[in-house]
Order: structure tokens, then sequence, then C-alpha cells
């Protein structure tokens, strides 16, 4: 039974209008503005009280109703509300005559409501279609797994191999050697200082030294040619060693100096100064 | 025995107040030292990576055949820096690596800078290549 079907019981002065809720909200099934649910009406407070109790209510004479004393008039007479489910309600008006309906209609209109429940159920969502989102995902998983399949394992990044660390205690002779030459060339002369022999370093005062290898390095383009000189082995002793710094390339032509090393506690030093003065 | 319960309850005030205040330095200490250890980090890598540019800038200066001929041992420098008014050096180790991938073209330098922070090795590279023009 439909609500076209319900509408065909009723005489003339009676109306019937079917209320769910959608999105919170009541909607109605008649669009006109005949129905007025608005706030402070008999109607709003005849459909709350059927909400609230869930069951069927019955107005015998509106104008007369005690539920409806702080509400503007009435504009019916006589009133059945029924629940349907706990999807809507039915409400049926005798807008023109008081006690138009009995309690035995009451019972009728409440089972009639009760026919109306599948028409207000939700219609169930359509079953998605999962079939193109799981061939999309399928084929982006073999797209993805390819390089690992036939592409080997992924190329480990090589570990940088370690140099040995030196250490002015540990270090040969020649090293010092190296190490004093490579100070002179960047300039790195308070590091140079360090590798003088003690005895050099008391009779030679950093500051001193400094001026001193500065002013010597300025003579005869010699901070020039420190770039082309290299460092031979002239005699190693198990305390002692001589080294001697010779020029190449485009220094060729310049003198070459003599180191003298003596092994420290603390490692090789230099007992000479750049110029081989002692 | 009203004394006795003061005593034991300002006994209990003050082992709650030492365990906070113990609390609390242990985390000041913490932080103290995990900040001492980075700022330490800090300065040796920014020495080591001045001590890479400069070995590099050396080689890079050379006339090109002269580049890694003949090819430089590795070497010490020792680099001197005031830490809370005192004086320490920290040693480096430089090692100095020329390829020539196209012959008369150019060379790679590969410059690496290797120094130890406590007892564990640390060490940076630098590359770069010098064309024959």
């Amino acid at each position: 039974m439909d609500l076209g079907e319900l509408s065909g019981l009723l005489q003339p002065e009676q109306k019937i209008i079917v209320l769910y809720r959608a999105g919170g909200q009541w909607q109605t099934s008649a669009n006109d503005t005949d129905w007025d649910f608005s706030s402070g009406t008999a109607r709003l407070a005849l459909i709350q009280e059927v909400d609230r109790r869930g069951q069927p209510v019955i107005i015998m004479d509106a104008h007369k109703d005690e539920r409806f004393l702080n509400c503007a008039p009435a504009p019916f007479r006589s009133a059945i509300c029924c629940p349907i489910s706990s999807l809507g309600l039915l409400l049926v008006e005798d807008r023109a005559n008081p006690r138009a309906f009995s309690f035995d209609q009451q019972h009728t209109w409440a089972a009639r409501a009760q026919q109306l429940t599948e028409s207000l159920k939700p219609e169930p969502e359509p079953r998605r279609d999962l079939t193109k989102p799981l061939a999309l995902a399928g084929l982006t998983l073999c797209l993805v797994s390819v390089p690992f399949l036939f592409g080997g394992t992924p190329a480990r990044p090589q570990p940088r191999p370690q140099i040995p660390v030196l250490s002015r205690e540990q270090a040969t002779a020649a090293t010092v050697a190296e190490s004093y030459l490579a100070g002179l060339r960047t300039g790195n002369l308070t590091g140079s200082y360090r590798l003088l022999s003690s005895d050099l370093q008391k009779r030679l005062s950093e500051p001193r030294y400094l001026r001193q290898t500065e002013s010597w390095l300025a003579v005869n383009d010699r901070a020039w040619s420190l770039k082309y000189r290299q460092v031979k082995m002239l005699q190693a002793g198990p305390s002692k060693c001589l080294v001697q710094v010779v020029p190449i390339g485009q220094a060729a032509q310049k003198e070459s100096w003599t180191w003298e090393l003596l092994k420290e506690e603390e490692g090789w030093r230099l007992k000479t100064l750049p110029g081989g003065e002692s | 025995m009203r004394l006795r319960r003061r005593g034991v309850s300002f006994l209990l005030e003050t082992i709650v107040t030492l365990g906070l205040f113990a609390a609390a330095l242990l985390v000041t200490m913490g932080i103290i030292t995990g900040v001492s250890q980075s700022s330490s980090q800090s300065r040796e890598y920014t020495l080591a990576r001045d001590t890479a540019r400069q070995a590099m800038e050396q080689q890079r200066v050379l006339p090109y055949a002269s580049i890694g001929s003949p090819p430089t041992p590795p070497y010490l420098v020792v680099v001197p820096f005031i830490n809370n008014g005192q004086t320490s050096n920290l040693d480096f180790t430089v090692t100095i690596t020329v390829t020539e991938p196209a012959p008369g073209k150019y060379k790679d330098i590969l410059v690496t800078v290797g120094w130890k922070h406590g007892d564990l090795p640390r060490q940076i590279q630098l590359e770069t290549s010098a064309s024959n023009v």
C-alpha cells in the first residue's frame, strides 16, 4: 500500500502526509505550502511528541487539547499521527470536524503506517565495481616488479675506502718532511712550527719563526718554487735522517735544500729550518 | 611523637628535592655534553674541508703535466686552533689521488682528508677536474 492508495480512503476534509528524516531534518511527502511545520505550530508539537514516544497519538479536538495551549491555533480539528518504524511519521488530519477519528481508526492507521516502512527505507548503495581498480593495481604492481625481477639486485653504494690516518707520533721521517713542505706551500706556518724539534722550538719562539720563515720564503722565488719541489731521502737512520728538497720541472734550476730530522719521543721532528740552518 | 613525624616528613622532602635536583642536573649535563661534542665535530669538519680545499687548489695551480706527477705521498697537516682559551692541534692526513680518464684532456683530482675524532676515524673527500687548455 502506498500513499496514493491511503489518500483514497480519506474524506474530502481529511488530509494525509508522510514525514521522513533526510540529512538530519524532517522532509515531507507534499511540497505545497498547505502544511506548516514551523516552530510554535501545533503540528510541530504533535510530530515531536510522536517522534519522542514512538507510539501513535490521536487528537480528538485540537482547539481544546491542552498540549496545544501554547501553540498558534491549530489548522486542523482532529488528527492521528503514527510512527513509521523509526524512519518517519504518518499524519492524518481532519480540518473541519472534531472527533473525526476513533481509537479503532488509530490502530488501523498505525498498521497502515507500518506498511509504508518499505517505501521509506533508503535504497541500498549499489555494490561498487572493483574490477577496474583491482586490475589497475595489479598492472601497476607488475610494472613496478619488473626491475626487481629482471634487473638484478639494486646496486649497493660502495663503501668508501678508509685511508690510513697518520699522526705526528707515528709518521715516518719522509712523511714529516713532506708535511713540513706542504705546510710551507699552503702558508700553514703555525702548523709547520709544530713539526720542528723541541730543541729548535726552545731556541726559536713561534712569532720569531713565522717572521723569519716568511722573510726567507720571500727571497729568490722560494715561495713560488715550493710547488715544484719534492722530498728525497738522503740518509735514513734509526734516530737521524737527512732529506733533500729538490726542485723539479719549471724550478729545476733553483737550489736544493737539505733538512735534518731527529727522532724524538713525540716522533720525527725537523732539526733545521727550511733553508737548512740549524 | 609529633616532633618525630615532623622530622620524618622533613627528611622525605629533602630526599625528594635532592632527587629532583640530581635529575635536572643530569639532564642539563647531558645536553651540555651533546652540544659540546656536536660543536667539536663541526669544527673538525670545517677545518678538514678547508685543508682539502687548500690541497686541491695547490694541485690546480700546477701546469697540467705536473698535476699528480710525481705523485704526492700522503702528508700531515697540523692545524692549531684555540678552544676555551687553550691551544690544541688537529692532525689531518691528506691523500691526493690523480687519475687521467681522458689522457691529455683532463685529470680528476681526488683529495681525501682523514683524522681521528677520539678513536674514531673520520674522513671527507673533495673532487675536482683540471682540463688541459
